[in-house]
């Protein structure tokens, strides 16, 4: 008698949890592992101060997200690239309206291992490499080695970002395709012939690597993307905005973490994790894709 | 306000541009990135401009307004070459020949997905394996264009390649020089190619494959050539490196059977087939230098050996040479000279394959090749390769060759 009671109160408790987490409001995030420990981030914060709310983030690639977004698998695609023709078709044929909208600037790093003296470039010789054309460190002033590069895969919104930003072209076959940021920062530190691009936030406190300064074209200013004014300012030359899309208008739930993400103390988080503040120019942007 | 108006612009930029989207975004980012340097616009704005109107070309695109270039076109990159020949021909006792020839390579390689990649190519010439020229005859006959190559090419590695189909063969068997295949030659087959980084300055290269030299409807001995190469290029400081390489060639099944387009000058029986196996032993060496030079940045010297294992005589060859002037010849200016020097004896390798410029192709011969080429403009080279070479057994008969090349690369 006594163990069909504690039976039946495990199946009470259980039921009322269940309810409990039911009757909070949970929004789905899915895609860009460029912005998934920021967004992980303001998610804890923002539930910490809002108990009632639920944010569930998982990974996999801008292209994973956008395309959660058109299956209805979630309600905001982190995106570290623009949504493309094909992915525009098919959501409109399922009915789905996407809205992006702006919530950090990235300054695109390329990083090599700090043994290697290279420490500037400028995105046409960023270009050469990627593609293949170049393929030793002497033939751009290096040592007499051969390069080894690290990228992601093309699910990825920074692989395709860099491909249309720099290469405009593609990549070199011989290229190391890597699951993520923090896969090409690790192989960087351990290769002295490697070269890979990440989001600023992966190497804001990381040692073993250079972080190298690009220059928008020969005989221009080579800047850093550590510097945050040059990458809020746009003067870095691979500097890109770091994207969600919503379906439609944001309502409810999804309305008020996109606020959240978007005010003052969201982008000091997001200054905090190693990314930089929207400029006021992708703040008008978003207000008016927000319907504000 | 200015931001709105670039943005008008840029739309009704788009309506009238619908067959030329690529070029047209090219375009704006040219027009934008001149308004940041004006100062008229600021970074920021101009990144919005350019978001935009990719998203706006996107959205068009998604609802069928504009149409753009099939995806297969964009995954595609085209290469090509013509080249123009003068040539003289004088071999003792026969008549002097001036032709005037040309050979026209298109080819083609196709991403399929990820790793995977075809390529393809089409050449002038005939059916023979070791020539791509036409010859300018039989008042302005319309020429044959042919297959050339046609391969995949999958890469599931950084360092790994599978190649299958009709492939390049200076991709997957690499030589210093053609003392043992022809540079037209593309093979038929599978290979396996490895060209891994060792560090401390090293690559190591390595090949393996199975080449499929015919096939025959009525006999299951089909003759085939397993080969295997390793090598490693090793640079010593900043001026030197040191390539040695080895190969080995079985050819299976070729005793006792004729290949198309032999000369004829292997060791054959009264059925004209040939009676030995050709196990061909390989090594080569090279030697190059980055000199302090600027009038002649570079200098080599290569070599190479082969050996027949099957017969105990006239099995051996070798080649020898130097060359000096620039790496490549691809820019305006540069310039490289080559001399070598070879011996190939009647049952050291295939006649099939040995280059068809050299006595005609014949094993048995031995002499000398000199080479000057010079870069007119970019990708546009004049060349001269004269040959001197004779047979080496009795009647020993001499054969020269003059060819004049003006090559233009696309």
């Amino acid at each position: 008698m006594k163990r069909c009671l504690q039976v039946l109160a495990g199946i009470g408790l259980g039921l009322i949890l269940t309810t409990n987490l039911y009757a909070r409001e949970m929004v789905q995030i899915k895609g860009s592992d460029t912005l998934i420990n920021l967004v992980q981030r303001l998610s804890e914060v923002y539930m910490e101060e809002n108990p009632g709310k639920f944010i569930a983030i998982t990974g996999g690639g801008s292209g994973t997200g956008i395309a959660g977004l058109i299956n209805g698998k979630c309600d905001i695609a982190n995106a570290s690239r623009l949504m493309k023709s094909k992915e525009i078709k098919q959501a409109n044929s399922r009915k789905i309206t996407p809205k992006r909208i702006v919530i950090a600037m990235d300054g695109l790093s390329v990083i090599v291992n700090d043994r290697n003296p290279i420490s500037k470039l400028t995105k046409d010789e960023l270009g050469r490499i990627f593609r293949g054309e170049v393929t030793n460190w002497k033939e751009i002033g290096g040592e007499d080695m051969s390069i080894t590069l690290y990228g992601r895969q093309s699910n990825s919104g920074t692989f395709v970002f860099f491909k249309e930003a720099i290469l405009k072209a593609d990549y070199s076959q011989k290229m190391n395709r890597m699951n993520g940021n923090a896969q090409i920062v690790e192989a960087v530190k351990q290769d002295v012939s490697g070269i890979g691009y990440v989001g600023v936030g992966y190497v804001k406190k990381v040692t073993g690597l250079t972080v190298v300064k690009v220059a928008s074209a020969s005989g221009k200013k080579y800047i850093s993307p550590l510097d945050a004014e040059d990458v809020k300012s746009g003067k870095y030359p691979i500097t890109r905005p770091l994207n969600q899309y919503l379906n439609g208008i944001p309502k409810g739930a999804i309305s008020h973490f996109i606020a959240f993400e978007l005010s003052e103390k969201g982008q000091r988080i997001v200054e905090e994790e190693g990314f930089f503040p929207i400029p006021s120019e992708y703040s008008d942007f978003n207000n008016k894709n927000l319907g504000m | 306000m200015k931001t709105k108006f670039l943005i008008l612009m840029v739309g009704m930029l788009l309506t009238v541009t619908f067959n030329a989207i690529h070029s047209f975004a090219g375009e704006v980012e040219i027009l934008v990135n001149k308004l940041v340097d004006k100062g008229i616009l600021n970074p920021v704005e101009a990144q919005i401009i350019m978001d935009e109107t990719k998203q706006t070309v996107a959205n068009e695109l998604a609802q069928g307004k504009l149409v753009s270039v099939p995806g297969w076109v964009q995954k595609m990159t085209f290469k090509g070459d013509l080249r123009l020949r003068y040539q003289w021909n004088k071999k003792e006792a026969k008549v002097e020949r001036h032709r005037g020839r040309y050979r026209f390579r298109l080819g083609a390689k196709a991403n399929v997905v990820d790793k995977v990649k075809v390529g393809f190519g089409f050449c002038s010439g005939g059916t023979d394996p070791r020539s791509t020229n036409q010859t300018m005859r039989n008042t302005f006959e319309t020429p044959d264009l042919r297959l050339d190559y046609a391969y995949m090419q999958w890469s599931p590695k950084a360092w790994l390649d599978f190649y299958g189909g009709k492939s390049k063969r200076k991709a997957i068997i690499r030589q210093n020089s053609d003392l043992l295949w022809d540079s037209d030659i593309n093979i038929e087959g599978s290979a396996f190619v490895i060209n891994k980084s060792c560090g401390m300055k090293t690559d190591l290269l390595l090949s393996f494959g199975s080449l499929i030299l015919d096939e025959s409807s009525s006999d299951i001995s089909d003759p085939v050539m397993y080969f295997s190469q390793a090598g490693i290029i090793w640079k010593i400081g900043n001026s030197f490196s040191l390539k040695p390489a080895i190969a080995f060639y079985d050819a299976y099944n070729v005793k006792g059977d004729s290949l198309d387009h032999s000369e004829e000058t292997n060791s054959l029986d009264s059925n004209d087939c040939l009676i030995y196996d050709y196990n061909v032993v390989n090594p080569e060496l090279d030697l190059a230098v980055k000199t302090s030079c600027s009038n002649v940045p570079y200098f080599a010297l290569f070599g190479g050996y082969a050996s027949n294992l099957d017969p105990d005589e006239d099995n051996e060859g070798y080649l020898y040479g130097l060359k000096f002037g620039d790496k490549k010849v691809k820019k305006k200016g540069q310039w490289q000279f080559k001399y070598t020097y070879r011996q190939l004896e009647k049952d050291a390798w295939l006649d099939t394959f040995s280059d068809s410029d050299f006595y005609g192709g014949k094993t048995g011969v031995n002499g000398s090749e000199v080479i000057l080429q010079y870069a007119l403009a970019k990708n546009v080279i004049l060349g001269f390769d004269y040959y001197c070479s004779e047979k080496i057994n009795a009647p020993v008969v001499t054969e020269e060759i003059l060819q004049v090349d003006l090559l233009l690369k696309f």
